[in-house]
């Protein structure tokens, strides 16, 4: 069983995916195989927007910051913000074409929307994980603009 | 940010189907009992054909006169290849082996009439000390299934054990499976005039049941499509556990490919329906008959449900793929309903294969008290008896197990 309750909120319930089809027996079947595995796939594309926010999110404390220039800027936070939002939205498509068969047409629309789904996710990882980080005594260069207090 | 994942996944992997916790499924609604195995027709290793020619055969084989018989004997024989075909003495020992076209030949000759008596144990004896049933070899006996020793003495005393004699000669063959086909021809008499228009023969199969059901299949859809089919039974067969699976449900859905059955919404109807596939192709073919299924398919609910069986859908053909195979499927509606006291309920379902499932008709045909009546099978009620006694059918009676849940 996959974790696809954290994308159900962006998608159409499997009762309304399904019923689509219920006059067409092995077109519901495809269709239910369908929603089986992107249940099945759900644990990799959390671990992808997990992997993603994280990863850009230490990159850019502890690496994008110590390259020359002046970062010191919220935009330059938000430009990553932006990054990781992409990253995961093509990451997430890619991941899903992979793992994902079915020959249903409905198989794009699906997997792009739990890619949004997933960005907004990665967006959150971003957020926390800066917040964390701009709150504990770790060396960066970046702007703490999300320390609380002073 | 491991402590978010980690509760988002608890979240996930938490959430209970199986609320009545239900020793055959796990809290998730994942069935917990293996898999049993289903029963399968098998195609025999090797295959013998023996043909009695008694004189109660006789109508059957006059010299160049056109019967059903011959053609329905010649369609099966020359179906299975080269196979020789064994001519049973009345003795019961084999009198001749031929070649198939030979033996066409001599029976369309009528080379086959005689007097002899029928010694049917005797028969049963020679055809079974040649075979290899454990090694998937089959036999098959063709014969009106008379016993008729009437150069015997001590004729009524033998009839009267003539039961514990088959069950004697049976019950040496632990494994063995025994079908019986009934089929019907024209029969004539010595001046060639037709005196019954549907006597009954027999084809008997002997061997491991699954080479006895793929047998059974082929002859009798031979029969069939010949207009001569009647009935058949089995004997010794181990049915096992049906194979199924799931059509579309009505206000449920299916979790995954397990017999569990999520989101049952009462608000929507107070009915949820599963559709139950059972595979039906290489059981008796008496079991593809609506009310026969209906009878034989036990169903309930185990925490206080109401279930019933609703409308069946049988989808039989013998010429699958226009080839010739037979398949054989039922779409049996489970209606659960008034689920009051829980969130959700297991049902628990069998299918049973009484023995005694055949039909008037063809009880009162082996029933038949006379010898002469040729519209009838004098004695092959105490054979069909006397294998019983040696062998009998059984089957998989643990129930098999749906879920079904509200929750999803």
């Amino acid at each position: 069983m996959g974790l696809l309750d954290l994308y159900k909120w962006g998608l159409p319930s499997q009762a309304e995916h399904l019923n689509r089809y219920r006059d067409n027996e092995p077109l519901y079947n495809m269709a239910r195989s369908f929603w089986n595995s992107l249940d099945s796939a759900s644990i990799y594309f959390m671990i992808a927007f997990l992997a993603i926010g994280l990863a850009i999110v230490c990159f850019y404390y502890y690496g994008y910051n110590k390259w020359p220039g002046r970062k010191y800027k919220i935009q330059h936070w938000a430009l990553w913000l932006g990054i990781t939002a992409a990253l995961t939205v093509a990451a997430t498509l890619i991941l899903g074409a992979a793992i994902v068969s079915s020959n249903l047409q409905e198989k794009f629309g699906f997997l792009l929307r739990i890619s949004l789904i997933n960005s907004v996710y990665s967006i959150l990882v971003y957020f926390i994980a800066s917040l964390i980080i701009c709150n504990i005594p770790v060396p960066t260069n970046a702007y703490r603009f999300l320390k609380i207090g002073k | 940010m491991a402590a978010i994942a980690t509760a988002i996944i608890f979240a996930s992997c938490t959430k209970v189907i199986n609320t009545v916790n239900d020793p055959h499924f796990d809290k998730k609604g994942f069935a917990l009992d293996s898999l049993r195995a289903s029963f399968q027709a098998q195609a025999p290793s090797a295959l013998g054909f023996y043909v009695e020619v008694s004189g109660s055969m006789n109508g059957f084989f006059r010299s160049n006169q056109d019967t059903r018989f011959k053609k329905d004997v010649w369609s099966i024989v020359s179906n299975f290849g080269e196979n020789d075909v064994a001519v049973l003495s009345n003795e019961g020992t084999v009198a001749g082996k031929y070649a198939v076209q030979d033996f066409r030949s001599r029976m369309n000759r009528g080379a086959f009439v005689s007097n002899q008596e029928t010694m049917v144990p005797k028969m049963v004896n020679t055809i079974l000390q040649n075979l290899d049933y454990d090694n998937g070899q089959c036999a098959v006996l063709i014969s009106d299934m008379k016993y008729s020793p009437e150069r015997q003495r001590d004729v009524k005393v033998l009839l009267s054990q003539y039961q514990d004699d088959i069950r004697n000669e049976i019950g040496k063959y632990p494994g063995l499976a025994v079908c019986m086909i009934m089929a019907t021809s024209d029969y004539l008499s010595a001046s060639n005039k037709v005196i019954a228009e549907d006597s009954p023969y027999y084809f008997v199969i002997f061997g491991k049941d699954n080479n006895v059901a793929f047998m059974r299949n082929c002859i009798a859809t031979l029969l069939e499509d010949n207009g001569n089919f009647r009935e058949s039974i089995e004997m010794g067969f181990d049915y096992e556990s049906p194979a199924y699976s799931f059509g579309i449900p009505k206000n449920a859905l299916q979790f995954f490919n397990e017999p569990t059955f999520i989101g049952y919404n009462t608000d929507f109807s107070d009915t949820c329906v599963v559709n139950l596939k059972l595979d039906l192709t290489n059981y008796r073919w008496k079991i593809a008959d609506e009310d026969i299924l209906r009878k034989n398919l036990a169903v309930k609910a185990c925490y206080g449900s109401k279930v019933s069986v609703g409308d069946i859908n049988l989808d039989v053909t013998n010429h699958f793929n226009q080839g010739f195979e037979r398949k054989a499927s039922a779409v049996v509606e489970l209606k659960v309903y008034d689920m009051f006291a829980t969130d959700s309920d297991v049902i628990e379902w069998t299918l049973n294969h009484p023995d005694q499932l055949i039909s008037n008709d063809f009880s009162q045909i082996i029933s038949c008290p006379n010898e002469s009546d040729l519209t009838g099978s004098f004695s092959v009620d105490r054979f069909i008896g006397g294998v019983f006694n040696a062998i009998q059918n059984v089957w998989d009676k643990m129930p098999n197990r749906i879920l079904v849940s509200k929750k999803d």
